[in-house]
């Protein structure tokens, strides 16, 4: 029986099929991007070893790359602040025995499952200047002096990007936040209801508090999400106008595969992997507390 | 006596059917204007049409070549969505039911990967595909796509392979049974419920992936819907409601089985976030 378990054979047999395309395909490449990163590369170019020229150009000379960090931090400080509360206050509402839930459930996490590319078409519809839900609905209120070119607007694009952002994600998050919810035991409610504690103690007191670990989780999970945000971007604006909804995906996709800069683009893409480790790194120092004991 | 609503009740219910409606609207919009022509849609974006156009649909098919694509997308995400389920199940077996020293090892460098950005990855892929002549082959696809969804899914089924009780398997072996039998006959047919999970997840993830297939595939018979919708955008420019009827076309499936699996989707997608 032991023998068996540690027979070379099986365990090579068992484990290399899944190793073997995991090292090819995930951790050589990244190695590889580190490595190209410090080349000068184009495609009609020759390579030639570059140190960190590339990385310096990025932080100092390229103005469109600052943009695209900036607007993807805009993207996560607004996804965090609108899609935490909402997701934390919607979870609460559906939790405990309420009718409709089944409904309510389904409903806000039906986003999640279709395609970004297909959320994003339908939401250059939604923003289209003439027959888009949103500039009719203005204008069939009475607010017809805010239609605009919500898309196309340097000033709006952003934003707009951002609320089709929130629309699809906020209900994974609020399923995530309802879980943690429903575990905390009952006779702890119950207790708390016992002691007198009312509707907003009972938030404020009981379930915040205990679902702090969740919101560090779900922080960490919006955070790399928004780092890593390509596809809508690329549905909706390219990038554009003027590279004004460039994030740093979508402008290591354009150097890297309009402008064929491979070197330039692997810089973006490490400046992006060690974005990712970092954010995970610090967010989950904040949240770091004890394990819960009940 | 008949039971009190309160006020705070009404406005809950008032707030999430507000926020039902949000999610809703535009899916139903959608799918009602797909079936106008363009200039109903532009007088009267609102309402029902009394009379249905379906040539929106045959041309997105047929001449929008998202037949084709709808085709390659399930050959794509079903290969590697079965690929994925077997090779995984085969690593969580051994790292958790055979014995030697850098399993612990393994299954950490697994795990790194739920924190690399694919995009870290593209360009030596890309390279490296073109070299092997890839670019344009539904492999350049799919072995991405099962790379990427090992990491995740070899952590949902380690954790549940490793609460397996080893009487079972220990029988099966005094019996004359070997190390593949207890994989095949036994833990793989027990690990039901990871699998089905591990299954929805990077169908869904696959199903929709937009990156990889933007760069990998440039020939229009070989692209997956995604990518063949990016390119509608700019071949019907002007023909919005043939566009509506591609993104229907696009979703109803996904929409389809959500009717029937809802619960079973919605804890396969979160299961990750909920127990990491």
């Amino acid at each position: 029986m032991e023998f068996m378990r540690k027979n070379k054979k099986t365990i090579l047999a068992f484990i290399l099929p899944a190793l073997i395309i995991y090292l090819l395909i995930v951790i050589v490449p990244i190695l590889n991007t580190i490595y190209y990163s410090f080349f000068r590369w184009n495609i009609l170019d020759t390579t030639r070893f570059n140190g960190l020229r590339n990385y310096i150009n990025l932080f100092t000379k390229d103005a469109i790359f600052i943009k695209s960090m900036k607007n993807t931090f805009l993207m996560m400080f607004w996804s965090l602040v609108v899609q935490t509360p909402l997701a934390i206050a919607l979870a609460i509402a559906i939790s405990g025995r309420i009718k409709g839930k089944r409904y309510f459930k389904t409903v806000f996490f039906l986003p999640n499952i279709l395609s970004s590319v297909a959320i994003g078409l339908l939401w250059t519809f939604v923003y289209n200047p003439e027959f888009g839900i949103v500039n009719r609905l203005l204008s069939a209120i009475g607010l017809g002096r805010f239609t605009r070119l919500w898309l196309a607007d340097e000033k709006t694009v952003m934003g707009s990007v951002i609320a089709a952002i929130c629309w699809q994600f906020v209900g994974y998050h609020m399923i995530i936040y309802l879980a943690a919810i429903e575990n905390i035991p009952s006779d702890l409610k119950e207790a708390a209801l016992i002691d007198g504690v009312n509707q907003i103690g009972m938030v404020r007191y009981i379930i915040l508090p205990l679902i702090k670990p969740i919101i560090g989780i779900d922080t960490v999970l919006m955070a790399t999400g928004s780092l890593r945000f390509f596809d809508l971007i690329y549905v909706m604006t390219n990038g554009g106008p003027n590279h004004a909804s460039e994030v740093i995906a979508s402008y290591m996709y354009y150097k890297s595969f309009r402008d064929y800069q491979y070197g330039y683009g692997s810089a973006v893409s490490v400046v992006l992997l060690i974005l990712c480790l970092i954010v995970t790194f610090i967010l989950n120092r904040m949240f770091k507390s004890e394990e819960i004991q009940y | 006596m008949g039971k009190k609503i309160s006020i705070g009740t009404v406005v809950l219910y008032f707030i999430l059917t507000a926020f039902s409606i949000t999610c809703l609207y535009p899916l139903i919009w959608l799918i009602i204007n797909s079936f106008k022509t363009n200039s109903e849609l532009f007088n009267n974006p609102w309402g029902i049409t009394p009379n249905p156009v379906f040539s929106n649909y045959k041309t997105a098919w047929t001449a929008g070549k998202i037949g084709i694509s709808f085709f390659n997308s399930a050959f794509v995400a079903l290969s590697s969505m079965f690929i994925t389920i077997i090779i995984a199940s085969m690593a969580a077996f051994a790292i958790t039911r055979l014995k030697w020293k850098l399993s612990n090892t393994v299954l950490g460098l697994f795990l790194l990967g739920v924190m690399i950005p694919i995009h870290s990855t593209l360009i030596p892929l890309f390279i490296m595909f073109n070299k092997v002549r890839l670019i344009n082959n539904h492999l350049a696809l799919i072995l991405p796509y099962v790379a990427f969804a090992l990491p995740t899914s070899i952590f949902i089924l380690t954790g549940f392979m490793s609460t397996i009780p080893h009487e079972v398997e220990e029988a099966f072996i005094i019996d004359g049974g070997n190390m593949a039998g207890v994989f095949w006959k036994i833990v793989f047919p027990l690990s039901k419920s990871p699998v089905a999970t591990i299954s929805i997840y990077n169908f869904v993830s696959m199903w929709n992936e937009l990156m990889f297939a933007l760069i990998f595939m440039s020939d229009p018979n070989k692209m997956t819907l995604p990518v063949s919708l990016t390119r509608f955008k700019g071949q019907y420019s002007t023909n919005w409601t043939v566009q509506l009827a591609a993104i229907v076309i696009m979703i109803i499936p996904s929409i389809a089985a959500y009717l029937f699996l809802s619960d079973k989707i919605i804890e396969s997608m979160t299961i990750g976030a909920v127990k990491g």
